[in-house]
């Protein structure tokens, strides 16, 4: 029997048995669906959180001192860059935009609103050099960003609220300079910062460089350099060589943003293989209903499959009869599935998700403030397709491969 | 003229040979609260606005370099914090990992207002810092040395410190520390001293965060013992397992 004769007779078998193959190409199609909107979301999630810890948090990369980058968890301040104006020449003249700045962790204790101490990242930067960097200094949303010289501190929106603070009231901060010593930072808040990136709302605070200079006996040394890199792969490439060459002469070391960003990328790695597992229950929802339509279809066809095979068709034949049938299921399911991701994902990449109810009060590692929007993956809709094809058959393989060699006479008589 | 500037002079040689530096005083007092082993057992009350929070302990230590704190209380029982030499190792029963500290992260916060750094600092003061006895007071009821000890070295805990010391007993009465901008950072008030042979144990003292204002921690050893014999092993970071 030829292939076309088996595939038409596939077909008219599942229009035979409609309502069955219609259950059963809704349960795939939705699952397909399913995962494809949430791949979607996921990988939006990812690349916004990406460019908003590029834009705002890390830049493209740091260079930093060998010693520092071994602890840089702990921000050894006892470990910064001495000489970082040499060393921003040498890359300003390799045409890098490069900033300096100093991170350090503190304890910030505030006596107005509902008072208290808690936990924050401080990073000092000139926000004129700053600017040709990162883009920070743009979302200042109330009042402005400290000035040089002044013993001022910008603050994230989301910590000023939790904290009862705002612009004029005092903070200080409790620190230890870069030789180990304490020292408290009297600080008067000058502007509230609300960027793109959730971490810094939350739990980041902004001085000058200068203030940090003053207070931590950094005498001109800073904790690291940002650099920004152009866009196209060849010219990037270019500038990542020049730019590990000149930290090299320095006695420095460049680390791109991936390097300083290992817990997020956990995570934002750990939600992509969630992702995956989902599309691996899906499949086996899917399977059981396959495997349970098959049987159906099987025990319920003994007869017409002794008659069949009594006018002479061949096991094989009717194996491959079968196995059509499942993979027109596979088939219609993966196209039905698509179809639906499709047209579920064009609202999620032109309006998004608005997740800021949640973004403003779990930390879950993401950057992102709140709203996300979807992204199209192609390669997501070809897994589909081909994964829901290859389900469908491979489960059809296993059920029916032992039913359709019985006896023909048990067959007719069943 | 001559004859009186002279006296003045010889008299003045006189009083200052018999006067004690501030120098002396800490190294007084240094040495009679060091001790080549000690283990101790006490608790830990962190009192704030949220009401108070108890931990218990025992600790050993050996030198000024090597010192290992248990939490005994249920909440905490078994988290360990190991120092040796610059570097401390903390360790959490329930996580079955040892961290490593160095650097920034002493100053962190163990318990309520005492940090890693205090509660294993050794009794070698003179080596980082100047003393200079600034004055003679009545302190919380005792005639006190009003010594002020500035940092000689850039890693020195605290800039600038102020140390009320009995004057009978060269203990601890007093103290407060200052930051480099003369900012005051904590006082601590020694409530009570234990005498074990000839040595001192603080055995009860209050630390005050002043920039947090509204916290302090209470610190009670009751069991002291001095120079018991110490394995080796103990300090180790293979024992905190």
């Amino acid at each position: 029997m030829t292939r076309g004769f088996l595939i038409r007779l596939a077909a008219k078998n599942l229009l035979r048995y409609r309502r069955r193959t219609v259950i059963t190409v809704t349960v795939l199609a939705v699952g397909i669906a399913c995962y494809i909107l949430l791949d979607s979301m996921l990988a939006g999630t990812r690349d916004e959180s990406e460019l908003a810890l590029i834009y705002y948090e890390m830049g493209e990369g740091r260079l930093v001192t060998p010693e520092y980058w071994r602890d840089w968890k702990n921000r050894p301040l006892a470990d910064s860059l001495e000489d970082p104006q040499g060393l921003m020449r040498a890359l300003d003249e390799a045409g890098v935009p490069s900033a300096a700045r100093t991170e350090f962790t503190a304890t910030a204790v505030v006596r107005t609103g509902i008072g208290g101490s808690f936990p924050v990242l401080v990073s000092a930067l000139d926000p004129n050099e700053d600017r040709r960097v990162n883009r920070i200094t743009d979302t200042i949303k109330t009042g402005r960003f400290p000035r040089p010289g002044e013993d001022g501190a910008a603050v994230g929106e989301w910590m000023a609220q939790d904290m009862g603070l705002a612009i004029g009231d005092l903070i200080t901060l409790e620190v230890t300079d870069r030789w180990g010593s304490r020292e408290a930072m009297e600080l008067e808040i000058t502007g509230l910062v609300n960027s793109p990136n959730a971490q810094i709302n939350r739990s980041f605070l902004f001085v000058t460089l200068d203030t940090a200079d003053d207070y931590l006996s950094l005498e001109g040394a800073v904790s690291h350099i940002q650099v920004t890199l152009p866009l196209g792969k060849r010219e990037r490439d270019r500038k990542l060589q020049e730019i590990t060459r000149i930290a090299a002469a320095y006695g420095t070391e460049f680390h791109g943003w991936r390097d300083w960003s290992a817990d997020y990328l956990a995570v934002a790695g750990g939600d992509m293989a969630s992702s995956g597992v989902i599309l691996f229950l899906v499949f086996i929802i899917a399977s059981v209903g396959l495997a349970n339509t098959m049987l159906m279809s099987v025990m319920e066809r003994q007869r017409e499959m002794g008659m069949m095979r009594s006018l002479g068709m061949k096991d094989g034949g009717l194996f491959r009869l079968f196995l059509y049938e499942a993979g027109l299921i596979g088939l219609l399911g993966s196209a039905g599935g698509i179809v639906l991701g499709l047209m579920g994902n064009i609202p999620m990449v032109r309006y998004g998700i608005d997740f800021t109810w949640m973004m403003r009060d779990f930390d879950m590692g993401y950057r992102f403030t709140g709203i996300i929007h979807g992204v199209w993956r192609g390669e997501s809709y070809l897994y589909s397709m081909i994964s829901g094809v290859l389900i469908c058959l491979s489960v059809s393989w296993f059920t029916l491969r032992k039913q359709v060699t019985r006896p023909i006479v048990d067959e007719i008589a069943s | 003229m001559k004859k009186i500037i002279t006296l003045l002079l010889f008299t003045g040689l006189l009083a200052s040979a018999g006067a004690i530096t501030g120098s002396e005083i800490i190294e007084k007092s240094d040495e009679l609260q060091s001790f080549d082993t000690q283990k101790s057992s006490g608790s830990m009350i962190s009192h704030d606005r949220f009401g108070d929070i108890t931990s218990s302990f025992i600790s050993w230590s050996r030198g000024d370099r090597e010192f290992l704190l248990e939490f005994t209380n249920a909440e905490e029982a078994g988290q360990k914090v190991l120092r040796v030499n610059d570097t401390m190792y903390l360790y959490d029963p329930d996580a079955e990992e040892t961290i490593r500290l160095s650097g920034s992260a002493l100053k962190d916060t163990l318990f309520g207002d005492i940090s890693y750094e205090d509660v294993s600092e050794g009794n070698d003061t003179l080596d980082t810092y100047n003393a200079e006895l600034v004055g003679e007071e009545l302190k919380k009821g005792k005639q006190c040395y009003k010594v002020e000890l500035t940092a000689k070295k850039r890693n020195a805990p605290y800039y600038r410190q102020l140390l009320w010391i009995d004057k009978s007993t060269f203990v601890l009465v007093f103290g407060e520390y200052y930051s480099k901008r003369d900012v005051l950072l904590k006082n601590i008030e020694v409530l009570g001293v234990k005498e074990v042979g000839d040595k001192f144990v603080l055995s009860h003292l209050i630390l005050r965060d002043l920039i947090k204002g509204d916290s302090h921690t209470e610190m009670k050893l009751d069991d002291i013992e001095l120079n018991p014999v110490l394995e080796d092993r103990l300090f180790t970071e293979e024992a905190l397992f």
